[in-house]
């Protein structure tokens, strides 16, 4: 018992370290562990980042609850330790802990990370090393955890995949019961003989046994009738976003070209306002919470948007729950619908209108016309918001100046409209370099050198003569590492591992995040970053993610990357299909019926 | 409006948890036990809630006091807000209440200290008196089974960090990490009797 003079030694950690409610556990709606049963797959899944950031990620309220309802297997977690809980655990040698059994992470039988993105990586180093997990799988023994790792980053594992047992490509919501099962039907047989049969799943890609085809991205086809979870896990501190996540609909129909998420979690698979709002009724009773986020890739597409705010007009009015948007679209029906939902214009709206000109939001396929933009600025402003902020890409495929010098003139535009609307019209830019991605139309461009980026981003942010305007751009150092990682293959995990060894943690934080390290550990183990961040690739080249197949075929991407260079917009798949490649090989309404 | 003083329990893993974070923490659970709570006016609604004095982290409580408003309130309502708290807080009491503030009437505490796999010996014990006397008011002190025993006042000045760092200076522990804390009431001092009053 913690309350017991002298009785565990981890308080004694968790008083010598900042936040140490980050790994106290006992939150409401978390646990309870089941009983000690020899038999339950026991899985812990781990996230590569620090507690508030991955308390706020709904992939995996939605993975634990599912877990839990299978009769044969258990959930918990464990988040990244902050740096000065690192040290603690590590010179009092205490072993890393799951939060609701408090049992060493080492002990469970699946250690499951997500892949989210490129900068935390190391942490997932951190989660295992401090479990006492062997980096590499190769190095693995019996009584070691299955590491098992999904979510975007799975559709380009190569840099990760020395240290992942098995890669799992697809909805979780249907890979993780299969996968749970197999492993709980062979229980009592060694871990190469489990890692064996998962190999044989579809959809999951054992780095250790080649696959001869392609890895088929799994989907769930009908949200509906899939699993989805009844109940949330409330921390009991503040965490980033800090409310009820429901996903609306998956994939997204759009076509933004520089998109991974968009072409990855293709097809578009819509969930029913009837079962989204039963959901977030039961969600409501059972966590506490008081706002409710509506996610998706692109919240203001769903069609049945119009019928849950009928749904839930009464309780909106009554201020008894409150309902946001992840992002909106650019135009006036978005922000219509946004007035709709907040009584009071708190603060501002966000847009990402990407590109500062019609003809570059073309090129990358963004449907946003300089109308559009407009009509969207004139809602905000006329509804009562007061500012803006706007998000926007450099570095883009046939970028020219005039395209850097458009984000000038939207911003002066906003400016002058919330003028006209007596707003403040306070303007914030968010200038990122672009990042070409695994499985996008742009997988063969060559990104911007940073030293690029950095002239660019200094030119817009220092060229603006509008007082109301404020222009900050990434760190182009972190853009180039993440560029690396972005379309690398397996060479790059030694640059991983070294780079932790080297004390390497937390990159997506600039605070922690060592540019110089990184370039040393590249120089000393002889890889060339620029080959795999700046490099233009050749369309005939094998590329380090060609194994996995995310459903979006590569017909359609070079057909895209024709078409972007040209300026030649493609529609949105809702209104005609494109041929993606998911024509005809899914049930899922609009790409069956071609 | 119904304004409920309750004294609640903060034990084990939870006693980790910033004092700040203590006014969600209810109201979440209030809402999950069908509570309705008043919500104080103005551009940031939030319900309406008076903490008791700052609990630090890590200091476990054991008759900790704070006040909420109801729009509606009945006896089923305690019980049903206990079966939605967390692990390590429990509701112990409540009553309606009216009156001065509870920072009015909050105005001396008992904390009981001790080593971790170590007793407070008398040395201690005069470390902490003169840092309660330097930054607050000390009513008592003793040791008892090895814990110092202090009745402290102005507890706005005078908190468990300030012993803490005291002791440590005096080389008698190394921080935090090897004293456990407990702080065993709150109330308001009676100079006559020379004891802490209950707040309910």
């Amino acid at each position: 018992m913690l309350s017991e003079r002298g009785a565990d030694p981890r308080r004694a950690i968790l008083a010598s370290v900042k936040r140490p409610s980050r790994y106290t556990g006992g939150e409401w709606g978390s646990g309870p562990v089941k009983s000690p049963d020899s038999d339950l797959v026991r899985v812990c899944y781990a996230f590569p980042d620090v507690y508030e950031v991955g308390m706020s990620y709904l992939g995996y309220q939605i993975l634990y609850g599912l877990t839990k309802t299978l009769p044969f297997a258990d959930a918990e977690r464990v988040y990244t330790p902050w740096p000065d809980m690192e040290e603690a655990l590590r010179s009092s040698g205490t072993k890393l802990w799951a939060l609701e059994s408090r049992r060493p992470v080492s002990e469970f039988d699946v250690v499951g990370f997500t892949l989210q993105y490129e900068l935390s990586y190391t942490n997932i180093l951190t989660i295992l090393d401090l479990a006492g997990v062997p980096f590499r799988s190769e190095n693995r023994k019996e009584g070691d955890p299955i590491v098992i790792a999904g979510g975007p980053g799975a559709l380009a594992p190569e840099p990760m995949s020395p240290f992942i047992d098995v890669f799992c490509v697809g909805d979780g919501e249907i890979l993780v019961p299969e996968v749970l099962r197999a492993i709980h039907e062979l229980k009592g047989r060694s871990r190469d003989e489990k890692i064996r049969a998962l190999s044989k799943i579809e959809g999951v890609y054992v780095p250790l046994i080649k696959p001869d085809k392609p890895v088929m991205r799994r989907i769930a086809e009908d949200l509906d009738s899939v699993f989805y979870n009844k109940d949330m896990i409330v921390p009991n501190t503040g965490i980033v976003h800090d409310r009820i996540a429901v996903q609306v609909f998956k994939g997204c129909t759009r076509g933004c070209r520089f998109c991974q998420a968009g072409m990855i979690d293709r097809p578009v698979r819509e969930r029913s306002a009837a079962s989204v709002a039963a959901q977030v009724e039961e969600l409501l009773q059972k966590t506490g919470w008081e706002e409710v986020g509506l996610l998706s890739l692109a919240t203001c597409d769903w069609s049945e948007m119009g019928e849950i705010l009928k749904r839930f007009g009464p309780m909106l009015k009554n201020n008894q729950i409150k309902l946001s948007l992840p992002s909106l679209r650019v135009d006036a029906f978005s922000v219509n619908m946004a007035a709709e939902l907040e009584s009071i214009r708190k603060g501002g709206l966000t847009f990402a209108p990407e590109a500062g000109t019609q003809r570059m939001r073309n090129v990358i396929n963004k449907g946003v016309s300089d109308e559009d933009i407009e009509a969207a600025l004139e809602a905000t402003f006329s509804h009562g918001w007061e500012r803006v902020k706007l998000y926007f890409m450099m570095g883009l495929p046939t970028e020219m100046d005039e395209d850097l010098a458009g984000i000038h003139e939207i911003c002066n535009k906003a400016v002058s409209i919330a003028k006209r609307h007596k707003r403040r019209g306070d303007v914030s830019v968010s200038l990122a370099g672009f990042v070409p991605k695994a499985h996008t139309p742009f997988q063969w461009e060559a990104q911007l050198d940073r030293h690029t980026l950095r002239e660019r981003g200094r030119w817009v942010k220092n060229n603006i003569r509008n007082r109301k305007v404020s222009i900050s751009y990434h760190e182009p150092e972190q853009t180039y590492i993440e560029g690396v990682f972005a379309r690398g293959d397996a060479r790059l995990a030694d640059a991983v591992e070294e780079a932790w060894k080297r004390g390497e943690r937390f990159d997506g934080w600039s605070e922690f995040f060592n540019f110089e390290r990184w370039m040393q550990v590249f120089d000393d183990l002889g890889i060339d970053p620029d080959s795999y961040a700046c490099r233009e690739r050749s369309l005939d080249e094998i590329l380090p993610w060609d194994h996995i197949d995310s459903g979006v075929s590569k017909q359609f991407l070079l057909r895209e990357r024709e078409k972007a260079l040209i300026g030649d917009v493609t529609r949105d798949c809702r209104e005609g299909c494109n041929a993606c490649g998911w024509q005809g090989r899914t049930a899922v309404k609009g790409c069956s019926n071609v | 409006m119904f304004r409920i003083r309750i004294i609640f329990e903060k034990k084990g893993w939870i006693t980790f948890l910033n004092h700040l974070d203590l006014p969600v923490l209810f109201s979440r659970a209030a809402r999950r036990a069908g509570l309705s709570q008043e919500f104080t006016q103005g551009f940031s609604p939030h319900p309406h809630i008076s903490l008791g004095p700052a609990l630090a982290a890590g200091v476990e409580g054991v008759q900790e006091p704070a006040d909420f408003w109801f729009n509606e309130w009945d006896d089923s309502c305690a019980v049903r807000w206990n079966d939605k708290l967390p692990e390590g807080i429990q509701i112990l009491k409540h009553a309606e209440v009216e009156g001065p503030s509870l920072s009015k009437l909050a105005t001396a505490a008992i904390y009981r200290i001790s080593g971790v796999g170590f007793e407070l010996g008398s040395d201690a014990l005069e470390t902490l008196q003169k840092e309660i006397a330097r930054t607050g008011i000390l009513y008592e002190a003793s040791i008892d089974k090895g814990y110092a025993v202090l009745t402290v006042g102005d507890l706005e000045h005078c908190g468990a960090g300030n012993l803490v760092r005291s002791l440590k200076e005096e080389g008698i522990c190394e921080g935090w990490k090897d004293l456990h804390l407990i702080r065993e009431c709150v109330g308001t001092w009676d100079a006559e009797t020379g004891t802490i009053l209950p707040l309910i």
